[in-house]
């Protein structure tokens, strides 16, 4: 309960519930735009095109990939978040904080130019149901590896970042790029799991969306393999700990 | 069971029972493996461990019978530095070592009431409160034991004060800090919001001083490295002295939020403490017990209770019908610290000084700012910070000069002249600890000089390090903020 506690309160702290709209925005959005297609679907359909076949024009693709990211990855920079509004001039902290968002995002952005193409290649090879649970497995052996771990610490490093007028937009926009970098290191093989979902699109982000969130709660930490720190953020500190409320 | 813990130097001369009882109870903790939850050494290594060192210095054996790995990322290296959780994670520190040492003292006959002393360095009415206590230098007691009171590696003071290596005293500033919380670029009594010291990587005004200060006097200065254990957060604990220290840092708290007029910080995330990562310590029946900072207010169940709260922490002696029932709490909610000017590029440090140039915004620098602010009955408040501070040792002190652009930083005045310690420097600068490897920030109260710097465009600041090392420290940035307070 008092787990619960502490992290209902850090859930209303800091800029945390902004980028959980934002993100919630993006579901919406993303959403709509799936659904506003249905027609265009449909006619894709009629003339051979099929969604999980990635055969949609790419402008589409690229933008509903645009929009998955920011549903997906926004609230797991609340502390670099936190770092910039701090280290600016508190005029322009919104503005800076944009500035951020857009190169964080711009990275997650050109990411899919890489993974869609990886997801139809997936597709191509093996039956969208086994490469779901396959990407699904591989990506909590991941999350439980050392390079998953160097990519978790080095996305809590803050850096220098200017103070005042356009060099602090630069710099903040510099500094979400190379956090979105960073972020893409331990994240990339979860945002090719919804994409295999022949059904429940929507659901498989949200659940990842989660999983992500809980996994960058988790601290820095020396990089070896370990449970996946998601699931220790979860279940809590005991996980794996025999006896600990007891004699040693 | 009421315990009451009491000035060292109040404790009837040296030797009292209080301080017999509490070296047998380090001798016998000393003598379990670090593997035993009430053992010195698995106490210790909740503060700060470091496995390589600790065996290096024949503190362990090379191959020890440690906790499992599970337990040791739950319940090692917990200690809270550089945020709001500084205060709090000590003081229920300091409770599960009092309870563990007072019930083994109890089962050997001992007091049942036994508390763990405190040093209390900042009492001017006492002509030798800087002096380390007798109990901790003397060879032997009790009729010629070895005194494991006295068995720490040290440096070479034998009191508080301004040393070669730390060429500042110890005061009592802050206490006369208003709010509990720092905001970013302001100062606060316990430190800037922070996670399980993942996000606020500043010091508080406590932690800064006397906290950081004594640290250093007691373990620092000698010829070679390794420094003695209380320079260094992964050894610290180690000393029987830091138990005293801690339990003065705690009483000046208590103090602190005794005195009127003071707002300690009491919002849901601080009184819930961090997530995922949560404060457990060990109980004497060798079991683990969560706690959370809000336990550790008045009237919660680790608050602690001293003899007294005047004489070494600034507070003026309570009136007739007043002593220790004052317990209010609110919101501490600072005044937000406007950012004036930064320098324009990083710095490393060496052997060298090293001279940067922070741009003053041109509003700021107008007279008119503090008025508003004079006229409310408050002031103006200028900090100095030194932002995103880096190196590969344990702890480091630089010594900051504000002069003028361009002038001789050997004619500024003694007021100019700001000495910071930034303990577990190490630490925070590994990418593979809950810092995240994003360095430290001190943050110094530059009002008394302030006004002599603010008439041109820039101010210059000149950093050196105090201690000698070959290794580099880096300063990602310095930066200039003033305060409006009521």
């Amino acid at each position: 309960m008092r787990r619960f506690q502490a992290f209902r309160a850090q859930l209303f702290s800091g800029p945390l519930i902004t980028l959980i709209t934002i993100s919630f925005g993006a579901f919406v959005l993303l959403w709509m735009l799936q659904h506003g297609f249905a027609a265009v679907e449909l006619s894709a359909s009629d003339q051979g095109h099929s969604h999980h076949g990635l055969t949609f024009p790419m402008g589409y693709e690229m933008l509903n990939w645009c929009v998955m990211v920011i549903a997906m990855m926004t609230p797991l920079v609340a502390h670099n978040l936190s770092y910039v509004r701090s280290a600016v001039d508190a005029r322009i902290r919104g503005s800076v904080a944009l500035a951020f968002l857009l190169g964080y995002w711009a990275v997650w952005c050109v990411t899919g130019l890489f993974l869609m193409p990886l997801t139809a290649l997936i597709l191509a090879l093996a039956d969208a149901n086994i490469a779901f649970l396959i990407m699904i497995l591989g990506g909590l052996i991941y999350s439980a590896s050392p390079i998953a771990q160097l990519g978790r610490n080095l996305c809590h490093q803050s850096q220098r970042l200017e103070a005042f007028g356009a060099p602090a937009q630069w710099s903040s926009a510099r500094y979400g790029l190379v956090t979105g970098m960073r972020c893409t290191l331990v994240c990339w093989p979860w945002m090719i799991v919804p994409m295999l979902a022949l059904s429940g699109h929507m659901a498989a982000m949200i659940i990842v969306t989660v999983f992500l969130f809980f996994d960058r709660l988790s601290l820095p930490t020396k990089p070896a393999w370990r449970i996946p720190p998601a699931l220790g953020t979860v279940f809590g500190p005991r996980l794996g700990v025999p006896a600990l409320n007891g004699p040693a | 069971m009421s315990r009451i813990r009491k000035d060292i130097a109040s404790l009837g001369g040296v030797w009292s029972d209080t301080m017999t009882w509490y070296a047998n109870a380090v001798g016998a903790m000393r003598a379990k493996p670090i593997s035993d939850r009430t053992s010195w050494t698995y106490l210790a290594a909740i503060h700060g461990f470091d496995q390589r060192g600790w065996a290096a210095q024949s503190i362990i054996p090379s191959f020890p019978d440690l906790p499992s790995g599970n337990e040791q990322r739950l319940m090692f290296n917990q200690c809270q530095h550089a945020g709001w959780f500084f205060l709090p994670w000590h003081r229920g520190y300091l409770h599960a070592f009092e309870a563990i040492l007072a019930s083994w003292i109890e089962s050997q006959g001992g007091p049942s009431d036994w508390a763990l002393p405190y040093w209390n360095y900042l009492n001017a009415g006492n002509a030798t409160a800087r002096d380390i206590p007798q109990e901790f230098l003397d060879p032997t007691y009790d009729g010629g034991k070895p005194n494991p009171l006295a068995t720490a590696s040290r440096g070479p003071a034998t009191s508080l004060g301004t040393k070669p290596w730390i060429p500042v005293d110890i005061t009592l500033n802050a206490q006369s800090e208003t709010f509990y919380t720092s905001d970013p670029g302001g100062l606060g009594y316990g430190g800037p919001i922070s996670g399980f010291a993942q996000q606020g990587n500043a010091y508080g005004a406590n932690e800064s001083d006397p906290h950081n200060l004594v640290h250093v006097m007691v373990g620092g200065g000698k010829p070679v490295a390794p420094q003695g254990w209380m320079f260094d957060p992964n050894f610290a604990a180690l000393d029987p002295i830091f138990w005293v220290h801690h339990c003065n840092v705690d009483r000046l708290w208590a103090a602190w939020m005794d005195a009127p007029g003071h707002t300690q910080e009491n919002s849901q995330p601080w009184l819930n403490g961090p997530f995922p990562r949560q404060f457990m310590m060990p109980n004497p029946a060798g079991g683990v017990d969560v706690f959370v900072p809000g336990e550790t207010l008045p009237g919660q169940p680790l608050e602690p209770m001293y003899d007294k709260l005047v004489h070494g922490t600034g507070k003026p002696p309570a009136p007739a019908s007043g002593g220790l029932g004052v317990r209010g709490t609110a919101v501490s909610k600072p005044p937000a610290s406007r950012l004036i000017g930064t320098n324009d590029t990083d710095m490393t440090l060496g052997a060298d000084r090293v001279s940067s140039r922070l741009a003053i915004k041109a509003p700021a620098r107008s007279p008119g700012l503090g008025v508003a602010a004079a006229r409310r009955g408050g002031k103006r408040r200028v900090f100095l910070s030194v932002e995103g501070v880096k190196g590969e040792v344990p702890t480091a002190v630089l010594t900051v000069v504000l002069t003028p652009a361009g002038a001789d930083p050997a004619a500024a005045p003694e007021e100019a002249k700001k000495t910071l310690v930034f303990f577990g420097l190490g630490n925070a600068t590994s990418a593979e600890g809950p810092h995240g490897g994003s360095g430290l920030t001190q943050t110094v109260d530059i009002t008394d000089i302030a006004a002599s710097l603010m008439d041109g465009d820039e101010i210059e600041a000149h950093l050196q390090r105090s201690e000698d090392s070959d290794v580099e420290v880096k300063v990602e940035r310095l930066s200039v903020h003033v305060r409006e307070e009521d």
